[in-house]
This record gives C-alpha cells, structure tokens and sequence, in this order.
C-alpha cells in the first residue's frame, strides 16, 4: 500500500478485500465500519513518527 | 447510623477492624440490596450466595480469633465479568463464552482476596468489554445509558449493591460508565494492575480499572492489586509505594492544568460550564489553575487507538470468529473483521504513533501536578443503543497515563456530571492526593434515586 493512496482508492482497497473474505452482502452491511477504518488509516499515514521511533505495545 | 450496604470501602474494612461490623451482616445486607434492586438495574450476572456468605463466616472467624487482617477484610467487591474466577462462570458477555469456567483466579481477584476481600459476584459486561451495549440500566433514568463496558460495576457501585468493583478500559470503559453513574473510576497506569487472567480486548491497551465511591477507596484498591506480575508481559516493576500514605502528602493546594483544547470544544455547553465551574471553585480554594494546551501527535491518538485496538481484538478473536462469527453482537464482530482487514505495516506504525505520543502527553502533563478536564462531553446519552463516546477516554488509555474521575454535579435533567484529573504514569500516590483534595472542596457525593 502507498503512502500517496487517497481515502478513495484506500475505501476501495478495504471494499475489495471485505468482499473476497466475507462476500458482497457482509461488505455491504460493513460499509459504515469501513468508512470510518479508511479514514482512520488515512489519518495515521499522514502523520508519521520520526524514523528512530520504535513501537510502544507495553507502554 | 448507616445501613452496611451504604458503607464505602474504607468505612465498612475499618468498622470490621474494629469490631463494629461482623463481614457477615455486611455481606447479607450487600446480597439483600442485590435482591431489591436487581431486578430492575440487571447489572449481575452471576452471584454464589452461599459461597459470598460462607467466605464472609471465615473473615468473620478470622476477625474473631484475633488474626492479622488486610485493607480489605471482609469487603465484597463485585468482578466485571471478563475476570477469571476459578470454578465460576466468566462469560464475558458473550455467547461464545456462555459456559467458560477458568480453573484459575485473575491476579488481580487473586491478589483481592489475599488482602481479606470477598468476591460478591461477576457483574455485567458488554459483550467482551466493547461497544455492544448491554442490558444494564442506569439508576439515575433508565432511559439513558449506564454506559459501558464496565456497566453492571458502575451500576452495582452507584446504587450501593456494593463499594468497589473491577472494570476494565481499552477505549473508556471505566472512566466514562463512572461518570454516567455519578461515582469515582480510577484507570492506573498501564501496566501497574496485572492483566492476567482477564478476557482481552487489546493486549496492548488493556487496563484494569477499579470502580468506587471515594478516591480514598480508590487508594485502598490499587494498594491491594497494584505490582510485577510474571504472568503478564505488560506488567511493570517500578516499586508500588503506600498510597495511603501519599493521598495524605499534599504539602499546599495542587498546580492543575485545565485543558480546554479538545475537551471543550467537543463538550455541550453545560458540560463545559460544569468543569468552568469546577475549576473556579479548586481556584478559589487555593489551587493554581493554569491553562496547558495539548501537543500535536494528539490529533491522530483516536486513529492509532482504534487501528491498534481492533488489530489486536481480531487476532484473539481469529480462530472463535472462523467458527463462530453469528454468535457475536454486529459492533464487535465489525470490530473483529476491520482488525482483519488492517495491514501489518499500519498497526505498526499506530504502535509507533503511540509511543511518540506518550512522551508528548508525559511532556504536556509534566508541567503540573494533575491535569484537569472533563471526562465526557455530556451526560448519559438517551439512547440505549450506545454505551456513550470513548473520545475524552481514549487519549489516555492509549498514553498509559492514569486517569481518576469524580463526579462534578448534576445535570438539568438530573444526571450526573464528572471532571477527569491525569497524572504522569506511575504517579497515583500525586494523583490520589490532588483528587483527595479536589475531591474534598467540590464536594460532590451523588446518590442515584433508587
């Protein structure tokens, strides 16, 4: 996945993927959830931590 | 005199220690509360009379043959029902887990009952501790939320069917159902309560919170579970030290930062007006109000919390959900299946998104003792389909910084109103002390009409 994806092609990206996991009718009933995760994943890729930064799971 | 059942934590542990109070008539006017209420506030979902009682016989013995006794002699605490309890059903809410009997106590009841207390019984959860509500009802109008997860703990502790529960948070689940309920919620430090033994949601995120009446009872129940647990990878070693000595230690009125950045701005009006309020009267009782903003990597903490939390769920979740996925609510199986849609590379940055935004909240609230805000931007909402917004929550479940909540007033409706204090991780003896005081000037104590 790029960085330079727009919220669009990201939705579309998660759609597909939604569709060949669960079928058309589950992706249809998940299209509020999936709105909001690509809008989500927009938002945390347009915001990067500095290189050194390393993750924080038991922080 | 007041009946046992409205007793707090440290009333009814010292009057037993004194001798003024038997555990066993405290325990049956607990059980006898129960009956009166519970069928209409529904935030049990399993209770061992018999087990309660008989374990109340023993502190009682125990009282009578002159042993030592711990902070919590004799007092039943309610268990949010995603803690292990040995021979007794955690169903965490679900269907898939409708007869789950974990051979083995969660640390943190472990450690409970080591320090005297009595497990009352498992409390209502939403379906494992996310956003499907459950059947709770909010005692101060069943119309409107009790919030979540941790609803029947909030629930059991405003209406007095006991002082103290377990709850947990991941998003808000302790800090906003106790502001809905007009009582105290302390979320610790991540890492400072053993996770072991209670039904994840997000290994990473998870917190035990603790559910009460007064910040000192907050102090009483941290003490009793707070230190290193081996079992859990999140737990920490920095050494616990005797909160009830530092709720005691506040050499002037605190420095509070009030953040208005965010927090005002997403609240209603009389929300906002209710922590102007607050602030004005901490000030005029001594306190330095100073107004501290919030750093940048704040606006995207909600994302990364959300990114990291449903990655986590689904993973747990993974192998029951392939088998099972009609038997869970729609708003956690949705949750399940974004996590399974969330590439590796971005939980990982979300994960290093958190870790940069933990040393900016550390930086942000370094600048004074505690940091002031409101816990939700309204009151219960009217809707039970809800279980409220995680959003003045989130930010600090995801920092790791630990939160307390008190009740602040009421409402024009009638329902209760919180303001949320945070300290700097591992500094509850601080926090405790500054929300003991502000606890004390604001003198908000709420009493549900039921």
């Amino acid at each position: 996945m790029s960085n330079e994806q727009t919220r669009e092609e990201l939705l579309r990206e998660l759609t597909d993927k939604a569709i060949a996991l669960w079928g058309e009718a589950r992706a249809a009933a998940l299209s509020n959830a999936l709105e909001t995760t690509a809008s989500q994943l927009i938002e945390v890729r347009q915001d990067l931590p500095e290189r050194d930064v390393e993750p924080g799971f038991f922080q | 005199m007041a009946e046992p059942f409205e007793l707090t934590v440290s009333e009814s542990a010292d009057q037993i220690k004194q001798g003024n109070l038997s555990p066993v008539a405290l325990a049956q006017s607990l059980l006898d509360r129960i009956d009166d209420l519970d069928g209409s506030l529904k935030a049990w979902v399993t209770i061992d009379r018999e087990e309660v009682l008989t374990a109340a016989r023993q502190r009682e013995s125990e009282v009578e043959r002159g042993e030592a006794l711990g902070p919590l002699h004799g007092v039943p605490v309610g268990l949010k029902d995603i803690f292990y309890t040995e021979g007794m059903l955690t169903a965490a809410g679900s269907r898939v887990y409708a007869d789950f009997v974990p051979n083995y106590d969660a640390t943190s009841v472990r450690k409970i009952k080591e320090s005297g207390g009595i497990v009352l019984g498992k409390a209502v959860t939403t379906e494992f501790a996310t956003s499907d509500p459950s059947h709770s009802v909010n005692p101060w109008n069943e119309a409107h939320t009790p919030g979540g997860s941790s609803s029947g703990s909030s629930v059991a502790v405003a209406a007095r069917m006991c002082a103290a529960a377990l709850g947990s948070q991941t998003g808000g689940s302790t800090c906003r159902p106790a502001s809905y309920n007009g009582i105290v919620g302390l979320k610790p430090t991540y890492g400072r309560i053993s996770r072991y033994g209670v039904v994840p949601v997000s290994w990473s995120l998870d917190t035990v919170g603790i559910l009460v009446r007064s910040v000192a009872d907050a102090a009483v129940m941290l003490q009793a579970m707070a230190g290193h647990d081996p079992n859990d990878p999140g737990s920490h070693y920095v050494p616990v030290p005797d909160y009830r000595e530092e709720i005691e230690r506040l050499e002037a009125p605190p420095r509070i930062g009030l953040i208005k950045e965010f927090f005002f701005d997403q609240s209603t009006p009389e929300v906002r007006s209710n922590t102007e309020a607050a602030a004005q009267k901490l000030a005029e009782a001594g306190a330095e109000i100073v107004e501290i903003g919030l750093p940048a990597s704040f606006a995207s903490c909600h994302s990364s919390q959300r990114i990291v939390m449903f990655t986590e769920c689904a993973s747990y979740h993974e192998e029951m959900y392939r088998t099972r996925a009609d038997d869970y609510g729609p708003r956690i199986r949705a949750g399940i299946e974004m996590g399974m849609l969330i590439p590796s590379v971005d939980y990982l940055r979300a994960q290093r998104m958190r870790r940069q935004f933990r040393q900016d909240m550390i930086d942000t609230v370094s600048q004074v003792d505690v940091a002031l805000m409101p816990t939700t931007q309204s009151p219960a909402p009217r809707d039970l389909n809800t279980t409220g917004d995680a959003m003045f929550q989130q930010p600090w479940t995801s920092s790791g910084l630990p939160t307390i909540t008190l009740p602040s007033g009421l409402s024009e409706d009638g329902l209760p109103l919180g303001v949320q204090l945070a300290a700097l991780p591992f500094d509850e003896g601080k926090m405790f002390a500054a929300a003991a005081w502000c606890e004390n000037v604001l003198g908000v104590s709420l009493n549900p009409p039921v």
